[in-house]
């Protein structure tokens, strides 16, 4: 299981106990408001996390959860003990889940699904339904205003509509005719939508089945200076062939938004042009009705190819051809006279017709003629209202019943009781089918279940239809038929509930959980106590050394030794721990990139494979919140400049994905991380070649740079920068930037590449950065401290073995050349180095960028663990020094910082 | 960067998102001729829509992508002014 669903099992698990005391508080003091607040941001907060894993089930009663505590929060609903009880069986849901994600690290979705669906119901019941309008009162609202609106939609979809360029308007209505019905969607989106990191032209641009869209000021839009670009003004209008369902779907966590409406295809029949009419065109009116009326189509259709040769193509009456063209040439199912009737007579009047009150739809019988009042039932309304939802469900639980295996014994009783039921049913159905009795008959005949169960797939398949073009005349009868009322509903739930979905456990009853939060600053200070135990600790010896030499007792110094032994074991096990409190896996950091990698990549349009090791490996939490955004550059740099792009891979015989290999390792204490890619490599003579234009390098470093070297150009301060100016480097944190993070953090960069195989970069940090290991070494009578992590060996040389190259000492250790420095000279103190009784110099041997070289000290001390405080103030300036320490002995060690040093050589 | 600042006229490129809103509306405000070329543009956030909408500076370039084009085109249409080439 990854760290990050880990945090959310744990997090869930506090959210879940903070949620059942507030539910338990809050049916002491059901008009607490706060405590409401507090439920409805809990279960938020749920939801959003669940969100991040892809938890459906989830995340759909959670969803469903959500909505329910907004409509208590806005007073629509009263809280109640139902409700209460409700919740909690949702919390217990979530209780179950996050056990088998802790165990397992999924869901087996299918073993919930029917919890979760039974629950997201009986929450849908408590949720007063604003679209659809549950309640008596929000209905009439709902239905005077649904008028207004319906007004001002019909006039916004006009205009939306005679906008679409005609050839796209003809090809829609032929395929809407046909097959699909058309999707009218208005999105208003909120004011505030953009904090919440909407972007609603997006959602717009994207809506399902996009045949056109438009955007229009909600309101006079301000002038630019008072014009606040934080808030959305805009509002989106689409239209769309895919189903309401789709576009449900689509915009599921902003429904209140939207307003869908199916249009009718008539709608689109807009003829557009210059207006120039004339007595020719009300001859070609008359003469067209009454072919029309005669059925001869044929003799029309010549008629209307004459006079559009006759009419220049940008006239009003050429549209109107054109259209009247397709509408005569749609031949499965044929359009009705009536509309070729209102085309032909808008060719007098001049005027777009009017269809608004005709439903066009492949179901409807062709020449069926409908009523005014029936028409009008049919305009455009919102695709929501469900009809007679609660009939549908028992009409599919009857099917179910009948789908059984027969038994005989029961399949008479069952048939009957079956019988009954659909005839209630029936009664309520918007056109009763008189087909039931036979259909009953047939079964009791055959003695089969399926002639009623066929009935029932045909009323579910036309209400279905009806559905998606309900009508608002339907509600008059939903509302007789609705069995109960929300209220008795929700009791009934509720009752059923306690005994179903309680699932045999509460989910507070979660095993006690072994994981402590500690907050950061805590462990810091604990951090820091344990390094001045530390430091005082080294206090002992000096104490041990000083009662044996100054007060001539070795009997007590040898028991402060043993003292000091012991504190010592203590001492490093505590720091240990406190570390390993410290200590976060990789995983934290890397978690990250595999979504960065992928967004990178396609933005890039290349394909790129992402590979991560060592996950687990841990280090600092400090050095790994240091090391993220230098790693984020790497990789933002292999993707950008190492892979190719695929085609270019494919040519070089590569495989067409790249892969970028990042991987954690640990070396005693140091970890390091390397991010390498199989891309086209870095050109060291490229790179020489930009290092000297720049004037970085000279004519003599040209020529004689190694290739090793050269590869360490980039790291150069302002040597990227030009080059990389797209817009995913160039971000502020150039290859410079890196390094010099890594430096600060005492770690290393090393680069390796070659051309067209790949480049390889070598990250090398310590483990923690609270305690350094420093030497102490002694020049001038002078004690100072060198980090340990950059000396390799300690080594005596005699004078004699000492050469002299061009006034620069040298000399041989291990069979290399060493060059040698003296210590007093980088600091500028004038005495010479001095040797020891021997005539042998005490050098050092340092690793700096990969070379040895030898510093000469007048004596090596101990070796010990500080805690090296940076220097502040002015003395911050004083770049040779990385800080100084507190001695056991009370005085102040500097300790150098080497690489600064070298830089005054 | 998305948004590249030229003397009197400014490029939108690639997915302009909310964060460039602001440096964009000042441009805007000092630029009250100040063209705008979304040729390379396949993404505007909402925001970047709306100042561009209450500006009211010429338009120079509409998208290539097809289906941003035909979003904008209505939107812009009153100082839509593509040019062909010239400026």
């Amino acid at each position: 299981m990854s760290t990050l669903l880990n945090q959310f099992v744990l997090e869930s698990r506090e959210i879940l106990q903070n949620l059942s005391e507030k539910i338990l508080l809050l049916e002491k003091n059901p008009h607490d408001k706060n405590l409401i607040h507090e439920l409805f941001r809990g279960i938020h907060t749920l939801k959003g996390n669940s969100g991040l894993f892809n938890f459906e089930l989830m995340n759909q009663v959670l969803h469903k959860t959500e909505d329910l505590m907004v409509a208590i929060r806005d007073n629509r609903i009263p809280y109640s003990k139902e409700i209460a009880d409700l919740l909690l069986n949702v919390l217990d849901f979530i209780s179950i889940q996050l056990d088998e994600i802790e165990q397992t690290g999924n869901i087996k979705e299918e073993s919930l699904r029917n919890m979760a669906i039974e629950l997201s119901q009986s929450v849908q019941t408590y949720i007063p339904n604003h679209q659809a309008g549950n309640s008596r009162k929000g209905k009439k609202q709902q239905e005077s205003k649904k008028s207004d609106t319906s007004i001002l939609l019909q006039e916004n979809l006009k205009r939306f509509l005679i906008k679409i360029p005609e050839d796209i308007r003809m090809a829609t209505f032929e395929k809407a005719f046909s097959k699909q019905p058309l999707q009218f969607v208005l999105y208003q989106p909120e004011e505030e939508c953009f904090f919440k990191g909407e972007d609603p032209f997006f959602l717009a641009r994207n809506v399902p089945g996009f045949i056109w869209g438009q955007i229009q000021p909600r309101k006079k839009l301000p002038p630019l200076s008072e014009f606040d670009c934080y808030r959305c003004f805009l509002d989106f209008l689409v239209l769309s062939e895919a189903k309401a369902e789709e576009l449900l779907e689509h915009f599921k966590f902003i429904l209140e938004q939207i307003q869908i409406f199916e249009v009718s295809p008539y709608c689109l029949i807009i003829p557009v042009g210059k207006p120039n009419g004339g007595p020719v065109y009300g001859d070609f009116v008359y003469e067209g009705l009454l072919l029309l009326e005669r059925g001869e189509k044929e003799k029309l259709l010549s008629a209307i190819q004459t006079l559009s040769n006759l009419s220049s193509p940008e006239l009003w009456i050429s549209s109107a051809l054109r259209w009247l063209r397709i509408l005569l040439e749609q031949k499965e199912p044929p359009i009705e006279h009536q509309v070729i009737r209102r085309l032909l007579q808008s060719i007098e009047t001049l005027e777009i017709p009017d269809f608004s009150d005709l439903v066009a739809s492949s179901s409807t019988n062709s020449d069926h003629l409908e009523t005014p009042s029936e028409l009008r039932s049919k305009e455009l309304v919102p695709t929501q209202d469900p009809v007679s939802s609660e009939i549908l469900d028992i009409l599919k639980t009857q099917h179910e019943i009948l789908s059984f295996p027969d038994n005989d014994r029961w399949f008479l009783g069952r048939l009957k009781a079956c019988y009954q039921t659909l005839k209630g049913c029936n009664a309520f159905l918007q056109e009763p089918e008189p087909t039931l009795e036979s259909a009953f008959k047939k079964s009791l005949d055959t003695h089969s279940p399926a002639p009623l169960r066929e009935w029932i797939e045909e009323i579910l398949n036309t209400q279905k239809k009806h559905q998606e073009s309900s009508a608002e005349t339907s509600i008059d009868t939903q509302r007789e038929i609705r069995p109960a009322s929300p209220q008795e509903r929700s009791a009934e739930y509720a009752q059923r509930n306690v005994s179903d979905i309680r699932f045999g456990r509460r989910a507070e009853d979660q095993p006690g959980s072994r994981i402590l939060k500690v907050d950061q600053t805590k462990i810091d200070r604990l951090m820091n106590l344990v390094g001045e135990l530390v430091v005082a600790k080294n206090s002992i010896p000096y104490l041990a050394n000083k009662v044996e030499k100054s007060y001539g007792l070795p009997d007590l110094s040898r028991e402060l030794k043993a003292l000091y032994a012991n504190m010592n074991r203590i001492s490093d096990e505590l720091q240990d721990i406190v570390m390993k409190v410290r200590m976060v896996p990789f995983s934290m950091i890397f978690q990250r990139f595999p979504r960065l990698v992928r967004d990178v990549s396609q933005k890039l349009g290349k394909e790129v494979n992402l590979i991560m090791e060592g996950e687990n490996i841990e280090a600092d939490k400090n050095m790994l919140d240091a090391l993220t955004e230098p790693l984020i550059h790497l990789l933002r740099n292999s993707l950008d400049h190492g892979i190719e792009l695929p085609e270019e891979r494919e040519k070089i015989g590569k495989s067409k994905t790249g892969t970028i290999l990042l991987r954690a390792m640990q070396d005693s204490d140091r970890v390091f991380v390397e991010v390498e890619d199989d891309g086209k490599g870095i050109d060291p003579v490229l790179l020489k070649q930009k290092a000297y234009e720049k004037g970085m390098i000279d004519e003599n470093q040209l020529e004689t740079l190694s290739e090793k070297d050269a590869l360490n150009l980039i790291f150069l301060t302002g040597f990227s920068t030009k080059e990389n100016a797209t817009d995913l480097s160039g971000r502020g944190v150039g290859m410079d930037v890196v390094k010099n993070t890594l430096e600060k953090l005492g770690g290393t960069i090393e680069i390796q590449s070659v051309l067209g195989k790949g480049t390889l970069f070598r990250l090398s940090i310590p483990l923690s950065m609270a305690v350094t290991n420093v030497m102490i070494v002694e020049t001038n009578e002078q004690s100072f401290g060198i980090p340990m992590s950059c000396i390799s060996e300690t080594v005596r040389i005699p004078e004699q073995e000492i050469h002299k190259v061009k006034d620069k000492k040298t000399t041989v250790v291990r069979n290399r050349i060493l060059p040698l420095f003296s210590l007093n000279d980088f600091l500028g103190l004038p005495s010479k180095q001095k040797t020891n009784s021997e005539g042998e110099f005490s050098v050092l041997v340092l690793q700096i960028n990969e070379e040895p070289l030898g510093l000469i000290v007048d004596d090596f001390k101990e070796v010990i663990d500080v805690i090296l405080k940076p220097l502040e103030g002015s003395l911050a300036k004083l770049a040779c020094y990385a800080g100084t320490a507190l001695l056991g002995d009370g005085s102040v060690l500097m300790v150098l910082n080497i690489k600064e040093l070298l830089k005054c050589l | 960067m998305p948004i590249i600042f030229k003397e009197n006229i400014t490029f939108l490129e690639n997915i302009v998102g909310i964060e460039e809103a602001e440096e964009l509306l000042k441009w805007l405000e000092t630029h009250k001729e100040g063209a705008v070329d979304l040729s390379n543009c396949s993404h505007l956030h909402t925001a970047i829509v709306q100042i561009l909408m209450v500006a009211r500076n010429p338009v120079i370039q509409l998208p290539t992508n097809a289906q941003l084009a035909l979003w904008l085109r209505t939107a812009f249409q009153d100082y839509l002014k593509e040019n062909k080439g010239e400026l």
